[in-house]
């Protein structure tokens, strides 16, 4: 009883620091914030006692620990009613944990380093975009249709690159990138440099994704829409990276992670595994897009960079590969920090980096390790 | 018929600009497999510091009274010495402490010291969001042959580029570091077991190659006359896909590679219309082209980097 | 690792330290707070105009609360948009929603206000255009809350067309654009300002923005016959002091002109002697002696102020004299009021048309001599002294 207890209070504690790392504005808050959950996490690696106390609670205690963290996840935006701009940043991070997850597959459980994703963000983007003006398809189509075309493009760049290898493959994916970007930004039907502008808020039924949501005499600002249609597709996305890990197709990939002529010898087909990570990665990215576009209601070829890659890349490798939990709290802090450092005003980028080093330097080998199978 | 011969030379230039860059990059990863996302940025910090030094000549008066060829020679001197310790001592920070760590947490790091590299330079340096010029300490005579003019001091950074490159070939290929440099390339517990302090070694790899990068940034510098303090990410990107193109780990290979992409670039702009904003598309275009064709670069990977 | 990791402990307890400290308050008893936003790109490529746009707000901010005359305090709330649409919407959203935010001037990216003016116009909160010059930022939607008080791109050109092709007669053009959204309204204006006028274009090159190598391109245009007297370049600073100096290299010896991205004394410091004879369309004329000058060397900041520098000053002035009007609360009758507003400052003076886009914006005719940009009428240029190239 005590027990059960003393987790809840701890992670009660730590949803109260989310919540204030969100809301405080000034330096001293961020600051010492930041300062207290590195400390923790430091002072979590280093007193075993604690370490063990945490270890078995979460492996105990796992699913009313995922509901009441759940129950926060929905709660949230009501928490933050009068902040509209934090439930931005949310949504923000939450679509950044979409391309996370789906990169994931790639980078963690194949060993594919693919910096592409800022195409395939755009890919769905784009396609959502054009569909939804000159056709006026609802949203509710287009998002699975962005996330086709994007798995499209992910087929089309796999299968010619199935021959090469590692770094060959990551320059092939950042090419593609840079190309993408270049494309876009140049040819006349993607709008140049200016974009797509216009494009309409969802609806269920009446109510549109741009007006706040109304819920027992609350006014719930409307970015809280995109935000909780976001978390269920985040929550869609563990599900299938749950049962991707467990299924042959996890398998697969984890094999040729480890070692890839073996698992050829072993009769698993290399090419159609890779293949298939690239485009269910592209899949995802593609939602994403969709989502970023129909939210923003205006894209250009600037949000689609090749830093966009590069912060997703780092996202997961900070996070821990092969690691959907470590790769979600990734994505949290690498899209809030720098949000909550514009108090830094022209230093906020210095200081990210230097945070980002010192985050590798305490965890080496990511916030949340790859883990080995449990075989049994 | 000149323009044609005008426009070769200025592919020949960037060519050399990228293979300054790209040689580092196939430095570092044959010998100890590391891909370096902020070299390109090292670079850049030559040029800066090259701007710097030239700029306490003029501080401390002794502009007039100095002869300018010792400057200049001051000059690379100074940022020789000055990046290859800068490039070591960011390897000991942030490269060392995760050696044993997965290799693709190396290639974090690197970006994020990329970050912090480019940002400082920013913060820091006076004016730095703005583009710098690059003082002019190569002799500025030109040779006039027909319609052309050849500039004497492009002459010297393509010469001097390529007496740069071949020096390092050299000294991988022919000293006894050098030799310990690719043991370790090889196998790098067997080099160890030989005697080899595979610690001082990679220090001393990145030294060489940090020193590179600084006198490239020097002779990209003066080629371009005008610096800025992000030109080191998209000349890493181009000076990795150089090196990729021509085979990672291959000395030969960055240099074919670096000719590959100066010419598609330089040609496209001024030969086919309306080509000059696409000259990035095609020529990753080109890159892609080449590995999916042969996925190990153009000559491939040599292991160890070969006489 | 053990020395680090207790230094690292030591750091951090003094941060956590930190949150207990009470932080000053901003403001006093007697006066009321008032947030005027900033918006600009503090990071990334464009920081050299965003943080010298900052400091001719901040500056404007400091005269006003050493004034005194008005009961309220004010604050600039600044924050970065990093040139990047979604950052922006994100600061916008902040602004916003700060019920202490009385307006905002904002960016220097089109791209990023066309993101940003639907966050504007939603929570209704005015927003003044110190840089970012796309017509559809006040034409497209004509929302009340947006105004401009920088030129747009299509009264640049054709002032620009006016002077080359009517007053000196220049009528061969060749034509270079950066790949950004900027460059690409320049080239869409500059091509029919100059059709009109009667020129010729003999070759348009558009290039990715970060080139830093353009001699195949001026190569290029070299060998056109007949040679082409003018070189226009719409784009920015950097790439513009480059193609200069590589012309200059290649011994081209053709009018080189552009518009008010070229406005800047970076133009002047990179390209050094190179820059000499360049004629723009320059914004509004500050000199060294003008009083926005020496308060801003007075005031020490460390970066240059820019073209958008000064306009970045006039906005924040225009606001405030609004609120001084109508008050800071209702954001509705401010927006209205600013719509409405005649006011004289250092950009001589400012009047919104239907479309909230200024009338004049204070264009003028620039040449550089002796790397410094001069108005037209001011240098030997004009006086016969020196020649024009392009002859």
């Amino acid at each position: 009883m005590f027990e059960i207890g003393l987790f809840i209070f701890i992670e009660t504690l730590f949803f109260v620091f989310v919540y204030l790392f969100l809301i405080l504005e000034k330096i001293y808050s961020i600051l010492g914030i930041l300062g207290g959950i590195i400390l923790l996490s430091i002072l979590i690696n280093k007193i075993d006692k604690l370490n063990s106390f945490l270890k078995k609670c979460f492996s105990e205690y796992k699913t009313p620990a995922i509901l009441y963290g759940i129950i926060f996840i929905i709660a949230l935006p009501i928490l933050l009613r009068n902040y509209p701009y934090q439930i931005f940043i949310l949504f923000n991070a939450g679509l950044f944990a979409l391309l996370a997850l789906g990169l994931n597959w790639q980078i963690g459980s194949t060993n594919i380093v693919n910096f592409a994703t800022g195409a395939s963000f755009a890919t769905g983007a784009y396609t959502s975009a054009l569909l939804a003006i000159n056709m006026g398809w609802s949203f509710w189509i287009l998002l699975p249709i962005g996330g086709l075309a994007a798995a499209g493009i992910g087929f089309i760049l796999g299968l010619p690159c199935m021959k090469t290898k590692t770094y060959y493959l990551s320059l092939v994916t950042i090419a593609f990138t840079l190309i993408v970007y270049l494309l876009l930004n140049n040819l006349s039907w993607t709008g140049g440099p200016d974009g797509i502008a216009d494009i309409p808020f969802p609806k269920i039924g009446n109510h549109s994704f741009g007006s706040p949501i109304r819920l027992f005499g609350w006014e719930i600002p409307f970015q809280a829409n995109f935000y909780y249609l976001t978390v269920f597709l985040i929550a869609l996305t563990f599900i299938v990276d749950r049962r991707l890990r467990y299924s042959r197709i996890g398998l697969a990939w984890n094999a040729i992670r480890n070692d890839e002529i073996a698992a050829e010898c072993q009769g698993i087909d290399v090419t159609y595994s890779k293949v298939l990570s690239f485009s269910l990665n592209f899949f995802f990215d593609g939602i994403a897009g969709t989502l970023f576009a129909f939210c923003m209601s205006h894209i250009s070829p600037e949000s689609f960079t090749f830093n966009v890659s590069v912060t997703v890349v780092t996202i997961v490798i900070v996070g821990g590969m092969d690691n959907a939990v470590g790769v979600l709290f990734g994505a949290l802090l690498m899209t809030l920090i720098p949000e909550k450092f514009q108090v830094f005003q022209n230093y906020r980028m210095l200081i990210f980096g230097f945070v980002i080093l010192i985050m590798l330097r305490l965890r080496p080998k990511g916030l949340f390790p790859q883990t080995v199978r449990k075989y049994d | 018929m000149t323009q044609f011969i005008e426009q070769i030379m200025f592919a020949l230039m960037l060519s050399s600009t990228y293979a300054l860059i790209s040689v580092g990059f196939t430095l570092f990863f044959g010998a100890i497999n590391i891909v370096h996302f902020s070299h390109g940025d090292v670079a850049m910090l030559g040029a800066f510091s090259g701007i710097i030094i030239y700029g306490l000549f003029g501080f401390t008066g002794l502009i007039g009274n100095v002869p300018s060829w010792l400057v200049t020679i001051i000059i690379f001197l100074a940022t020789f010495i000055l990046i290859g310790f800068l490039g070591t001592f960011f390897e000991r920070t942030v490269i060392k402490p995760f050696r044993k760590s997965p290799l693709l947490m190396v290639l974090v790091t690197t970006i994020a010291l990329g970050i912090v590299i480019r940002e400082s330079v920013r913060l820091f340096y006076p004016q730095g969001s703005n583009p710098q010029v690059f003082p002019k300490i190569l002799p500025q005579m030109n040779f006039e042959a027909g319609n052309l003019i050849f500039r004497f001091d492009h002459l010297l950074i393509f010469l001097i580029s390529i007496l740069l490159i071949s020096f390092m070939f050299l000294f991988i290929n022919r000293t006894k570091t050098g030799l310990a440099i690719r043991a370790i390339s090889q196998d790098i517990e067997a080099a160890n077991l030989m005697g080899i302090n595979s610690d001082i070694i990679i220090a001393i790899t990145f030294f060489i190659g940090s020193i590179l990068a600084g006198l490239a940034g020097i002779l990209i510098g003066s080629y371009q006359t005008v610096v800025r303090f992000d030109i080191g990410l998209m000349g890493g990107i181009k000076g990795f896909s150089a090196a990729v193109v021509g085979g990672l780990g291959n000395f030969y290979g960055a240099i074919v590679g670096s000719l590959v992409l100066g010419f598609i670039e330089s040609l496209t702009s001024a030969y086919i219309p309306g080509g000059a904003p696409y000259k990035d598309v095609f020529a990753f275009i080109i890159v892609i082209f080449f590995l999916v064709f042969k996925p190990s670069g153009i000559l491939g990977r040599m292991a160890p980097i070969k006489i | 690792m053990k020395k680090f990791e207790s230094l690292l402990i030591a750091v951090l307890l003094i941060l956590v330290g930190l949150l207990f400290i009470d932080s000053p308050t901003v403001f006093s008893a007697e006066k009321k707070l008032v947030k005027i936003g900033f918006i600009g790109p503090l990071t990334g490529p464009n920081a050299a105009v965003g943080l010298g746009a900052r400091n001719g707000a901040d500056l404007a901010i400091r005269q006003a609360n050493e004034r005194g005359d008005l009961p309220y305090k004010f604050e600039l709330a600044v924050l970065d948009d990093a040139s990047d649409p979604t950052t922006g919407v994100a600061a916008a959203t902040k602004l916003c929603t700060d019920l202490l935010v009385a307006a905002a001037t904002t960016h220097f990216n089109s791209p990023v206000g066309l993101a940003t003016i639907h966050v504007f116009h939603r929570y209704g909160v005015p927003q003044m255009f110190w840089g970012g010059i796309h017509p559809d930022i006040t034409n497209k939607y004509n929302y009340p809350e947006v105004t401009r008080i920088c030129p747009n791109t299509l009264v640049e050109h054709n002032n620009l067309a006016i002077f080359v092709i009517g007053k000196l007669g220049y009528k061969d053009w060749s034509i270079i654009y950066d790949m950004s959204s900027y460059g690409k309204n320049c080239l869409d204006a500059v091509k029919p300002a100059v059709t009109k006028a009667g020129a010729r274009i003999f070759s348009e090159d558009g290039i990715a923005v970060g080139t830093v190598d353009f001699r195949p391109i001026l190569s290029k245009i070299k060998a056109i016959k007949p040679a082409p007297q003018v070189i226009y370049f719409g784009g920015v600073v950097t790439e513009a002091s480059l193609i200069k100096i590589q012309m200059n290299e290649l011994g081209m010896k053709n009018l080189y002109t552009g518009v008010t991205g070229l406005d800047s004394e970076t133009f002047n410091a990179t390209a050094k002697e190179a820059a000499e004879g360049t004629l723009i369309i320059g914004k509004a004329h500050i000199g060294e002696s003008s009083p926005f000058v020496k308060a801003y060397k007075a005031a020490g900041y460390k970066e240059y102020y820019e073209a958008t520098g000064p306009y970045a000053y006039e906005s924040v002035n225009l606001i405030i004299d609004a609120i001084k009007k109508v008050g800071p609360e209702d954001k509705k009758k401010l927006a209205k009021m600013i719509r409405e507003m005649e006011y004289r400052g250092i950009l001589g003076i400012t009047q919104f048309d239907e479309f909230g886009q200024t009338l004049s914006g204070g264009l003028t005719v620039k040449v550089s001599q002796d790397k410094k940009w001069l108005l037209w009428e001011d240098s030997e240029y004009a006086k016969g002294k020196r020649s024009i190239p392009g002859k």
